[in-house]
């Protein structure tokens, strides 16, 4: 609380520079939302970390629903697996990914071979290999989530759907959808939080040709070193996020959780 | 000789032996003390280890803990802790200078303090008394032959048409890096007041930019993995690239080079201020001048004879080369730093 606390302090002192910042001014803000380009920064940033939560709940939630029914020593070695890449340092995996994705890299290489592409293209730079990089950085936050909750999940009602003539897909939607949204949820809310909030990534596989909120507050802050702005841009971009993922919430609590209790 | 003689004697020549390294450092002027030095990693540390802090601690018995960090980084911390700095010695570009001495957090370093000042040659004290400068770096544009048919010669034939996505230019929030901004106005009738030319150019020319790399390991991999054909980069870089066995081309056009010097700083309330001296003297040196361009073929700031091996590869090695080096208003391009990084941000994404 302290440290945001003063990110809201510093976001209204009247100055452009350092600790230099005095009075109360609510320039920082009127500056963001008077510009178009910051709104349709903020606008993307959102987007895009929508677009990677939704990416990590298609790939993670059958991972982590099959991880969760399994015997407890193959799923401790698959989990280990799945964490794995979170004891990486993150620009570690980022220059890796510079090299992956590459003209001489291993994506381009496969595709030539195959002969789909004729020459090597440039996949680096551009916005789908920066949600491509942050869906492999924050998968193992959506898998270990809906892990976790899945494995609470008794199977009987699973068999219990079964024997009340209930297929697959009515037992997922109407049986395994509605227990697991904690788990769903709060996965989706860590990927969310995080994409929006990465800036290693759109700086550097982006190459500054993919802006995102993020990057452009580090920029402010240690580039420019404009604390008072940057304060105000992150002070922003963390209301938007918690407005955004409570009225998510809220709607898919609605949706889901009474959804399922009148269908159990 | 009695038993009891040759005991004491056995005794006195053995403890003077185990204690004679001990009271040697104890003689040394250092002996015990750490400095803290803000270091910008890799190869240039190891320099620094080698040429500059291995033989002052032989000497002096001075510790130099290098911390690898980048020097916009270190003036954030040396801003937050102004009491109780946590580097000894800052380093800063000509650039930063300017950044340094308006948040007050570096002292005056005069010829008495660091008597090898004296050699530094005439125009490289860009601060005054500020700032003690040991190289000079330049950012030129570089092209890779085997990829780009027709020669590059100046910063402006980095927008032609045929170099389309295959140009990677360095972060505009980089101040000296994309001095090539400043290079492309003035090329086309602009100036560090009017910076109009430079934008107009590379928003014709947006196509180009194949990306504006964030750190310098960036840009040399997307050299290297032939990403980019084209841009600019810094002449040690470019010669690094060239001694992997890339056919990276150096240009230096003829309407002016763009580059900027380094300095060591003393910081204000350094722990200790006579080791921090001590430290820059002996960068100043023969033996610690040579290091860098040794390792990475940068510039020096003194009056150091340098070997023909080493003369052959740097960028101003001539007098009609040291002519070309353009003089930059650092206070003006850096005022004028917030709205040139947004207008940058603003034209890639527009």
């Amino acid at each position: 609380m302290v440290p945001a606390i003063g990110v809201l302090r510093y976001s209204f002192l009247d100055g452009d520079y350092l600790l230099d910042g005095h009075g109360f001014t609510l320039r920082h803000y009127l500056r963001f939302f008077s510009d178009t380009y910051y709104s349709s920064v903020l606008w993307d940033t959102f987007v895009d970390g929508l677009v990677v939560s939704l990416i990590c709940l298609l790939i993670g939630f059958p991972v982590g629903y099959s991880l969760a029914r399994l015997p407890p020593l193959a799923r401790r070695w698959r989990t280990i697996i799945v964490i794995m890449p979170l004891t990486l340092s993150l620009v570690v995996i980022v220059f890796g990914w510079l090299i992956v994705l590459g003209r001489n890299g291993l994506l381009n290489s496969v595709l030539v071979n195959l002969g789909i592409i004729s020459s090597p293209k440039t996949f680096l730079f551009a916005r789908p290999a920066v949600i491509l990089v942050l869906v492999q950085q924050f998968l193992p936050f959506m898998i270990l989530s809906v892990m976790s909750v899945v494995t609470q999940i008794d199977p009987v009602l699973e068999h219990a759907a079964s024997n009340l003539r209930a297929n697959r897909l009515v037992t997922f939607r109407r049986v395994i959808i509605p227990l697991a949204t904690p788990g769903i949820l709060v996965g989706f809310n860590l990927v969310f939080v995080l994409s929006i909030s990465a800036f290693i990534t759109p700086r550097l596989i982006g190459g500054n040709r993919v802006p995102m909120l993020g990057s452009l507050i580090y920029e402010r802050i240690m580039s420019e070193f404009n604390w008072p702005s940057g304060a105000a841009m992150a002070f922003i971009l963390f209301v938007a996020g918690l407005g955004f993922t409570a009225a998510f919430n809220a709607l898919a609590a609605s949706r889901f959780v009474r959804g399922g209790r009148h269908a159990l | 000789m009695k038993r009891r003689t040759f005991l004491k004697l056995a005794t006195a020549t053995t403890m003077s032996t185990l204690a004679a390294p001990y009271v040697h450092a104890q003689e040394k002027k250092f002996a015990g003390i750490t400095l803290r030095f803000g270091g910008w990693g890799g190869l240039y540390d190891e320099t620094i280890q080698k040429y500059v802090a291995a033989p002052l601690e032989e000497r002096t018995g001075l510790k130099v803990q290098i911390t690898a960090g980048t020097q916009s980084a270190d003036l954030v911390k040396l801003v937050a802790n102004k009491e109780n700095p946590p580097f000894d010695v800052y380093q800063a570009d000509s650039a930063y200078m300017v950044e340094a001495l308006k948040a007050d957090l570096i002292q005056e370093v005069t010829e008495a303090e660091v008597p090898n000042i004296k050699r530094i040659l005439p125009g490289f004290r860009e601060y005054g008394e500020y700032g003690v400068p040991y190289s000079v770096f330049t950012y030129i544009p570089i092209y890779n032959s085997e990829l780009v048919e027709q020669p590059l010669t100046t910063y402006t034939d980095l927008t032609r048409p045929d170099l389309e996505g295959r140009v990677a230019l360095p972060a505009a929030t980089f101040d000296t890096w994309s001095l090539y901004l400043l290079a492309l106005a003035e090329e086309n009738g602009g100036s560090i007041s009017n910076m109009e030319p430079a934008y107009s150019l590379l928003e014709q020319a947006k196509s180009n930019i194949l990306a504006l790399a964030q750190s310098t390991v960036a840009m040399i991999q997307m050299f290297e993995t032939k990403e980019a054909s084209a841009g600019v980069i810094s002449d040690a870089r470019g010669h690094e690239l060239r001694t992997k066995g890339h056919p990276i081309v150096s240009v230096y056009p003829p309407q002016g080079i763009y580059g900027a010097t380094s300095y060591m700083n003393v910081v204000k309330n350094a722990k200790h201020p006579e080791a921090a001296f001590a430290f820059l003297d002996q960068m100043l040196s023969d033996e610690g001048m040579l290091g860098l361009p040794r390792a990475l073929r940068l510039g020096v700031t003194t009056d150091v004879k340098l070997p023909d091996e080493i003369a052959k590869d740097l960028t101003f090695n001539t007098p009609e080369r040291i002519a070309l080096k353009k003089k930059v208003d650092w206070q003006k391009w850096m005022a004028d730093r917030s709205a040139r990084i947004e207008r940058i941000n603003k034209i890639l994404r527009g």
